[in-house]
């Protein structure tokens, strides 16, 4: 998946585990940025009677670099508390919860918001703000619309933020890729073939915890400027997103008072680019890669040079990529998009390039307007507001990943490479390419901010 | 942790902060302090010390207090603590 359960220490810490990062203009105020981060993977809608919440004793960050360093520039961290109404009741409710102060729900949170500049200065934008509730079902969250809406928070500076429960905007045939990388509309090809099916949505069903903070685009440039021109070096933002806990955590056993957490916030979860953890570094450098900053990408660039996922699809499906699999250089090409951004000259009107230092970064061009007709497939379906120019929350971005892997954006720096056949066509779910055009997706998905649509309650899902 | 001293380690220490023995990892930006006397120490309201004590032969303790870390080098000390998380033992 994006990022979610990608490496072994995290995919047993899922309050801090960073499952996706989205950064773009937003279509609705196109002054803003929205910068998301989700937590939480795989959420069981009914998962009670300890519903999910974020962590008390975790740091959640969202990082901006805006001058190619890999470092942050702007920071926006969200620390949690958890207050408890009723310490005599199991129930995290105890009626129908119709606002954010109802006194029937047991077990509430809150959240402060502070923005910290390059230098270290920190403002508190916000604290004491609540976040909603986990949909339930219709006896305890009957107006769960209300109750998110409530949740949306103005803070200075024409800024907003949410903290909650979402529906999860990723979609991925979760199954079958990890199946040996099946692809289920085209396994008939595969080393081990099976009749072709659909792909299956294996998220359409669970809920995650959203961060989403919107701020001015002068709130993230390095000269506080709204820039205009998308050649303008100062148009490029990098956004990752992390979790730190603090060093040391001792349990105080029976006396729950008795736990001491201590020393430096250490970061435990990284989310840059989508996949770049899961399917680039190998198993074993995972956790490592997880605790560092972008700007120490270099060492592993090497795994993106010769990715693992580009020798394994000749592999995996005999006789169809023959090209892919005679190609031994470099991939430039995923070093640009993933690492560095790409320069001015390779795509018409476009470049994220943030310089030579290699960072895994979502990399948005401030000055490319949103999209009046968005394609999921963003910049390989021709919208350059999309993926990988920064990420919207309906990116294709496994469809994305798979065909630029496969080859297809190889000739964009080697023009003497011709992409197999199948390397723009390989998806793992068959889509059209306008979000409007795939009815599947639309309610995952609203039209304001925070942008991923109302989580799946409990009392609904599963149906049956 | 500037104003750490060997003082207020101990003083810490005695009054109950925790020493872990194991299971932290250092990380490359680490100072070391040269510890000298200075005023009594006191801990805030709610704050413990935790002494992680990396090696008895170098006596390297990691410090850890509020949001900071530091590497204090004191064979002695970790050898004395040693001792006492030997004698809890048996």
């Amino acid at each position: 998946m994006s990022s979610h359960r990608e490496a072994p220490a995290i995919s047993k810490d899922p309050v801090a585990d960073n499952t996706d990062t989205y950064a773009f203009v937003s279509p609705d105020r196109a002054d803003t940025v929205t910068l998301i981060a989700n937590f939480i993977p795989l959420e069981a809608p009914a998962g009670g009677p300890n519903f999910f919440e974020f962590g008390d004793d975790v740091l959640y960050a969202l990082y901006v670099d805006n001058d190619g360093d890999g470092g942050p520039d702007v920071t926006y961290q969200l620390r949690f508390r958890t207050d408890v109404r009723n310490p005599d009741t199991f129930l995290y409710n105890t009626g129908p919860i119709t606002s954010l102060d109802s006194p029937s729900w047991n077990r509430r949170q809150f959240y402060s918001v502070t923005r910290v500049d390059g230098a270290g200065n920190e403002t508190i934008l916000g604290s004491d703000l609540a976040s909603p509730p986990c949909n339930i079902g219709p006896r305890s969250t009957p107006n769960y619309s209300a109750l998110a809406a409530a949740a949306v928070h103005d803070l200075p500076g024409g800024r907003r933020v949410f903290a909650g429960q979402r529906r999860e905007g990723f979609y991925v045939d979760l199954g079958s890729i990890f199946d040996l990388g099946a692809l289920r509309p085209f396994q008939e090809l595969h080393l081990i073939p099976m009749a072709p099916t659909p792909g299956v949505d294996a998220t359409k069903d669970v809920n995650v915890h959203t961060i989403a903070i919107q701020v001015p685009k002068s709130d993230l440039t390095r000269d506080g400027s709204t820039l205009t021109d998308p050649a303008d070096p100062r148009a490029v933002v990098g956004i990752w997103a992390a979790a730190l806990r603090r060093k040391a955590h001792i349990l105080g056993g029976a006396d729950q008072a008795g736990d001491v957490e201590s020393g430096p916030w250490t970061q435990v979860s990284r989310l840059g680019n989508p996949l770049f953890n899961e399917v680039i570094v190998p198993m074993a450098r995972k956790d490592q890669w997880n605790a560092l900053p972008p700007s120490q990408d270099g060492q592993f660039a090497q795994y993106v040079a010769q990715p693992e996922l580009a020798r394994l699809l000749p592999v995996l499906y005999p006789g169809v990529f023959p090209h892919l699999a005679a190609y031994t250089k470099d991939r430039a090409d995923l070093l640009a998009i993933l690492l560095t951004g790409i320069p001015s000259g390779v795509i018409p009107g476009f470049q994220n390039f943030t310089g030579t230092t290699q960072a895994d970064m979502l990399r948005l061009n401030l000055a490319i307007p949103p999209s009046a007709s968005p394609n999921i497939n963003g910049i390989l379906g021709g919208d350059l507001a999309g993926f990988p120019n920064g990420r919207r929350v309906f990116d294709d971005t496994v469809t994305i990943e798979i065909r630029a892997v496969a080859g297809v954006t190889i000739p964009l720096v080697d023009k003497t490479y011709t992409p197999d056949a199948a390397a723009g066509g390989v998806t793992d779910i068959v889509h059209n390419g306008t979000l409007a055009s795939n009815p599947d997706l639309a309610d995952r998905y609203q039209s304001g901010f925070p942008y991923l649509g109302l989580p799946k309650d409990g009392f609904h899902t599963p149906s049956s | 942790m500037s104003e750490l001293t060997r003082r207020r380690f101990l003083t810490a220490t005695s009054v109950g902060a925790a020493a872990v023995a194991s299971g932290l990892a250092a990380t490359s930006n680490l100072v070391e302090e040269t510890l000298q006397a200075a005023q009594p120490p006191r801990l805030a309201e709610g704050e413990e010390l935790v002494a992680h004590v990396r090696s008895l032969t170098t006596g390297e303790i990691t410090l850890l207090l509020g949001t900071t870390q530091v590497v204090y080098r004191d064979r002695e000390l970790a050898q004395r603590l040693a001792q006492a998380a030997a004698r809890a033992g048996r």
